[in-house]
């Protein structure tokens, strides 16, 4: 396994919730690496999750071959551990937002964070919070990164001289 | 003032001696022959006392007269009013003759005054009317000078009253100055409170007024401001957004906003290797 397949298993994960049922997953299936024979990963996914399978366990399962037969290797479980490790080490960005971002929106804002901070691991953690206005704070590593439309209207009034321009 | 004497002296220069022994010899005479008329059967006693051989001779004239008439034996009433007239005529006699007797008296004086009367005397007599004369000048200089100094403390009395009158005048004047100039400035006090007092009046009314109006003014330019804010705030709007949000487009937004803060930001995290 190369680490591109690593990074490109982490880059499905993406927000902090499937992070956790990731992890979740791979401490129930290291908790099971003393099971003899196979083991019945259906009926683990679902002692797990219930009937809400995640959608990236798919994804997962291509590549690790033993997530689909239930005989997980010691190659397999290095993988997952090294996924997990990058979940681990992540940054975490805490997105308040006023309504349930689509995974396109999650996808972008991890790729707008890459293309500033290329070496690092984002891991998305979104809070919907509907009294907010019109727009999303982030907080990164302790900043405050405030985009809501009202704080950027009243930056704007401040900076452009709008009260004297229309007033 | 010398010049001239009393009234009372006046023409006494006149009579003159001269003319006193002429008015003696005139009327002497007359006395003389008046008394030889009425007395001369009596001569035997002109040697005694002259005036009372003058009354005796009157009773027995009058007493021989009316013997003989009532021996003529007219009637009554003839006799009564021929008594009457000779009282009449003896009373006049009498008189007369009293007149007579004080004048010739006054004669006999003068005539005896007019003969001791000598040059020695009539130069004191003058000596003594110059002496009268200069007398009368000095009281009636001493009455002049007192008159004068009376006439003087009389001026200086008037003018001290007159003073004092126009001390009192002055004074009166300057109360009643001072007690107008003091009710003038009691009607002014009075006229500038009640003024002062109608315009707090009127300035708390038109400050309550005008405290409306701007009440009114500030209301109403609110109202436009916050129309003008709220047009202001959708054209910033407009200008910021540029478009009405769906998710997708506002997930654009937020997007494009982060993109474009951490561009300007150069965001450092602590984690970036």
């Amino acid at each position: 396994m190369s680490a591109s397949t690593t990074q490109e298993l982490f880059n499905i994960l993406q927000t902090k919730q499937r992070a956790n049922d990731f992890i979740r997953l791979f401490d129930q299936i290291e908790g099971l690496s003393h099971h003899v024979g196979g083991l019945d990963i259906g009926e683990v996914l679902s002692s797990i999750y219930g009937d809400n399978k995640p959608d990236w366990v798919n994804h997962f399962a291509k590549n690790i071959s033993g997530l689909s037969s239930g005989i997980i290797g010691d190659s397999d479980m290095r993988l997952l551990r090294e996924v997990r490790e990058m979940v681990e080490n992540s940054t975490v960005v805490k997105v308040e937002i006023n309504f349930i971002p689509s995974s396109e929106f999650i996808s972008n804002v991890i790729s707008t964070l890459k293309n500033k901070y290329d070496s690092m691991n984002f891991i998305i953690d979104v809070d919907t919070v509907d009294s907010l206005e019109s727009g999303a704070i982030f907080y990164i590593e302790g900043n405050v990164i405030d985009l809501t439309v009202r704080k950027k209207v009243t930056s704007y009034l401040t900076t452009q001289d709008v009260i004297n321009r229309y007033l | 003032m010398k010049e001239k004497l009393p009234v009372y002296l006046i023409g006494l220069d006149n009579f003159n001696i001269n003319t006193f022994l002429v008015f003696i010899s005139l009327v002497v005479p007359l006395i003389l022959i008046g008394y030889w008329l009425f007395y001369i059967d009596d001569e035997e006693n002109i040697e005694n006392d002259f005036f009372k051989n003058l009354g005796k001779s009157i009773r027995k004239d009058k007493g021989s007269k009316n013997k003989k008439e009532s021996d003529t034996g007219d009637t009554e009433v003839e006799k009564s009013a021929y008594s009457d007239a000779l009282k009449i005529l003896d009373r006049a006699r009498a008189d007369s003759l009293k007149i007579l007797g004080r004048a010739q008296i006054k004669a006999q004086g003068l005539l005896d005054n007019t003969y001791v009367i000598s040059k020695e005397n009539r130069k004191k007599l003058e000596d003594s009317v110059k002496d009268i004369y200069e007398k009368q000048s000095r009281v009636l200089d001493n009455l002049s000078e007192e008159l004068l100094d009376n006439y003087k403390i009389a001026i200086e009395e008037g003018k001290k009253e007159n003073i004092r009158t126009l001390y009192e005048v002055t004074e009166a004047m300057k109360k009643e100055a001072i007690q107008g100039v003091d009710e003038l400035k009691d009607v002014v006090k009075k006229e500038t409170m009640g003024a002062q007092d109608a315009l707090e009046e009127k300035i708390t009314s038109e400050y309550a007024k005008v405290d409306a109006e701007i009440k009114e003014y500030k209301r109403s330019k609110v109202e436009s401001l916050n129309k003008k804010i709220f047009e202001l705030l959708s054209n910033i709007h407009s200008e910021v957004i540029g478009q009405d949000l769906d998710q997708i487009k506002h997930e654009k937004l937020i997007l494009d906003l982060l993109d474009r803060e951490i561009k300007k930001s150069g965001l450092k995290i602590n984690k970036e290797i």
